[in-house]
C-alpha cells in the first residue's frame, strides 16, 4: 500500500515537489520559532542565575511611573530608607544586600543623558562580569568616579582624568574605567553611594537593593520577611525573568501567528494536491472498486499518500531548520532585546518531534476529505464519467 | 467525483483552530514586573573600544547660523590614509587615528557650495567637548560653536564666549594660532580645554586644506538634508 502511495505521488513530480516545498518551509519556520522561544527562555534562565542575585528590594508603587520619573530627571517620590538596607542585611537568609541609588540627568540640548549610579563595595560580587581597565582602582574617596566603557570613550576620559558634572557642580577624579560588557553599565557613571545621595539630595535614601541569598532555596522563606519592610516590595528572579520574556512575547506571538498561517497554507496545498490527484484518478479508483477494493482500502490509499507527502515534507523542513537555524539566529539576534549570550536556538528532540507531529497531523487532516470522497465513488458511475 | 468548495475553507478553519489551540498556552504573557539589568553577552570583551564619530546635533540651525543663505547640505567622507606624510608635515605631529577619516558636511546655496561644517570631539579638561567648525568656500573659518561641553561655570563661560569663539572667524590653516595674540589670553580655568579646541580647529582646517590640495575624492557622498525656510 505504501509503495503504491509513493508511486502515485511520483506521477506528478512538479506538483508533489511544490507541495513538499510548502510543507517543508512551514515546518522549518515552526521549528525555528519554537527553538528560538525555548533557547531564549533557557539562556535567560542561565544568565539570571549567573547574575548572583535572587531578588531585588524596590520601593512600593508603580515601577513604570518610577522609571518615567528617572528618565525625565525628576526626583523619585518613592525610595527606600537606609534602614531597609540594614534590615535586609540583618536577615538570616541574605548573603549580600547591595544598595543602589540611580538618577538620570537629561540634557536634551546637548543630546545626552547622564546616568549616575551610587553603589558600595557590596555590589562587586553581584557584577561578576565587571573587569576594570589597567590602572583602575576602587573609589579611594568620595570625589571619585568609575566610568562605564562607553561613557569613558564618549567623554574621552582615562584613569586619573578630571570629570565634571555641571548639574551637580561637582568635580571628580576618574578612578576606574570598566571594560566593555555590553550591558547598561557601559554608559553609566558610578560614584560612591554617599556621594550620589548628596548629589541628588537623597540623604539616606536608596532606589533599590540587590539581594543574594545564602541559598536560592531560601527565597520563598525570605520573601515574606523582606516584604514586611515598610515601603518595600520584593521582585524575585522568576518575576524578573517574566519581564524579559514579556519583552519578546509580542513579537513571538506575531511570528507564531505567521507560522500557523504558513502551516495552514501548506495544509491547504496538500489538500489541493490530494483532491486533484483523486479527481484525476476517478477512473482508476473506479476500476479498483470494480475489481474488489473496499471503500476502506481506497480511503487508506489516499490517506496514506497524504501522510507520506507531509511526513517527507516535515522531515525536509526539520533538516532545513537544522541547516539554516544558525543563519536565522544571526538575523534575529540584533533585533532581540536583552538577548542572552548563549545560542538562541534550542532545537531539541522534543521540538523536532512536535514539528513532525504537527506536519503529519496537518497531512492527516488534509487527506481526510479527498480520501473520503474517493472512497464514496460508485464504480459504475466513476467508469462512466471517465469513459473507461 | 464532485467536490464542495466549502470543504477547503472548512479544512483551513480546522487547521487554524487546531494550531491556535495548540499555540495559545505557549503565548500566555508573563506578569509585568520591572526589569533591572542584565549580565554581558559572551563576545563583549572582543568588541573594539571606540567613541564613534562626533555627531552633528543641530544641522539646520548651524547652517542658518553660519551660512544664512544655505539651502541644504551633503555629507562627504574623506580618507587621509595616503596623505599621512603631508599631514604630519603640516600638523607638526603624527595625525591621530581620528584624523584619518573626516566627515565633511558640504553646505549648499542652491547649486553652489557655500562652505563646509565639520564636527570634532575634543578632549577637554573635564570631559569631552564637541566642536562645530564652519569653513567658508575659501578654506577660512566662518565661525565656531561648542555643541556640547562639560566644564565648570567659569571655563564654560570663557570657552563659549564671543571673545574666544569669535576669534576663529577668518582663520585659515596657514594663519598664526597663538593664544594671547591671535586669540584672547586664556584664563587658567579652561586653559587646557581652550588649547585642545584650538588644536582641533587648526588641525581640521589643515585636513581640509590637504584634501583640497591633493584633490582628494570623497570615499562616499550622501545627501544630508535641506534647510527649511
Amino acid at each position: 500500500m505504501i509503495a503504491l502511495a509513493f508511486r502515485n505521488l511520483t506521477r506528478r513530480r512538479l506538483r508533489t515537489g511544490l507541495t513538499l516545498a510548502g510543507v517543508a518551509s512551514a515546518v522549518s519556520v515552526l521549528a525555528c520559532l519554537l527553538a528560538f522561544g525555548q533557547g531564549y527562555r533557557q539562556g535567560l534562565s542561565r544568565e539570571l542565575e549567573g547574575m548572583g542575585r535572587q531578588m531585588m528590594l524596590v520601593p512600593l508603587g508603580c515601577p513604570y511611573d518610577a522609571a518615567a520619573r528617572v528618565l525625565k530627571g525628576r526626583t523619585l517620590d518613592v525610595s527606600l530608607p537606609a534602614s531597609a538596607l540594614a534590615t535586609a542585611r540583618g536577615d538570616k537568609a541574605v548573603a549580600i544586600a547591595a544598595p543602589l541609588l540611580m538618577a538620570a540627568l537629561p540634557r536634551p540640548a546637548q543630546g545626552r543623558t547622564d546616568l549616575w549610579v551610587g553603589i558600595d563595595a557590596a555590589v562587586r560580587p553581584l557584577k561578576p562580569w565587571w573587569k576594570m581597565q589597567p590602572g583602575s582602582r576602587w573609589f579611594p574617596d568620595g570625589d571619585s568616579v568609575m566610568l562605564g566603557a562607553e561613557a569613558a570613550a564618549t567623554e574621552l576620559r582615562q584613569v586619573g582624568d578630571s570629570f565634571y558634572s555641571p548639574e551637580a557642580n561637582r568635580k571628580f577624579r576618574v578612578c576606574a574605567i570598566l571594560e566593555r560588557s555590553g550591558t547598561s553599565d557601559d554608559s553609566q557613571f558610578f560614584v560612591p553611594l554617599a556621594t550620589a545621595q548628596a548629589m541628588f539630595h537623597q540623604p539616606g535614601r536608596l532606589t533599590a537593593i540587590a539581594i543574594r541569598l545564602r541559598d536560592p532555596a531560601l527565597a520563598m522563606e525570605a520573601a515574606p520577611r523582606l516584604q514586611a519592610i515598610p515601603g518595600a516590595q520584593i521582585v524575585t528572579l522568576a518575576e524578573m525573568m517574566g519581564t524579559f520574556l514579556n519583552l519578546v512575547g509580542a513579537v513571538r506571538t506575531l511570528v507564531l501567528a505567521v507560522a500557523i498561517l504558513a502551516v495552514t497554507i501548506s495544509g491547504l496545498s496538500v489538500f489541493n494536491t490530494m483532491l486533484a490527484g483523486a479527481l484525476e484518478r476517478t477512473g482508476e479508483l473506479g476500476v479498483m472498486r470494480a475489481v474488489g477494493a473496499s471503500r476502506m482500502q481506497v480511503f487508506g490509499l489516499l490517506l496514506g499518500e497524504s501522510l507520506c507527502l507531509t511526513l517527507i515534507g516535515s522531515a525536509l523542513g526539520i533538516l532545513l531548520a537544522l541547516a539554516l537555524g544558525r543563519f536565522v539566529e544571526g538575523a534575529v539576534r540584533p533585533f532581540t532585546p536583552l538577548a542572552p549570550s548563549q545560542s538562541l536556538l534550542a532545537l531539541t528532540g522534543g521540538i523536532l518531534a512536535q514539528c513532525l507531529g504537527v506536519g503529519v497531523g496537518v497531512g492527516a487532516l488534509a487527506g481526510l476529505y479527498p480520501a473520503w470522497q474517493a472512497s464514496r465513488l460508485q464504480p459504475t458511475l466513476a467508469l462512466r464519467e471517465q469513459k473507461i | 467525483m464532485r467536490t464542495r468548495p466549502l470543504a477547503g475553507l472548512a479544512f483551513a478553519a480546522l487547521v487554524a483552530a487546531v494550531g491556535l489551540s495548540w499555540a495559545m498556552p505557549r503565548l500566555s504573557p508573563p506578569p509585568d514586573i520591572p526589569f533591572l539589568d542584565t549580565p554581558p553577552p559572551a563576545d563583549a570583551a572582543a568588541r573594539t573600544e571606540s567613541a564613534g564619530l562626533c555627531p552633528w546635533r543641530t544641522p539646520e540651525a548651524d547652517c542658518r547660523r553660519f551660512f544664512p543663505q544655505a539651502t541644504g547640505w551633503t555629507d562627504e567622507t574623506l580618507v587621509f590614509t595616503r596623505q599621512r606624510d603631508a599631514l604630519k608635515a603640516r600638523l607638526g605631529r603624527a595625525p591621530t587615528s581620528e584624523e584619518n577619516i573626516l566627515t565633511v558636511h558640504r553646505v549648499r546655496r542652491g547649486t553652489e557650495i557655500a562652505g563646509a561644517i565639520v564636527t570634532r570631539r575634543v578632549r577637554g579638561e573635564n570631559g569631552a567637548i564637541e566642536l562645530v567648525l564652519a569653513v567658508n568656500a575659501n578654506g577660512a573659518a566662518a565661525g565656531a560653536k561648542l555643541q556640547r561641553l562639560r566644564e565648570p561655570e567659569a571655563a564654560s563661560a570663557f570657552l563659549q564666549g564671543q571673545s574666544f569663539l569669535g576669534a576663529f572667524a577668518g582663520r585659515t590653516a596657514d594663519s598664526p594660532w597663538r593664544p594671547g595674540q591671535d586669540f584672547p589670553p586664556l584664563p587658567e580655568a579652561g586653559r587646557v580645554s581652550a588649547l585642545a579646541i584650538l588644536d582641533a580647529a587648526h588641525a581640521t582646517l589643515i585636513l581640509l586644506s590637504v584634501a583640497k590640495e591633493a584633490h582628494l575624492h570623497p570615499l562616499s557622498i550622501q545627501e544630508g538634508g535641506r534647510v527649511e525656510r
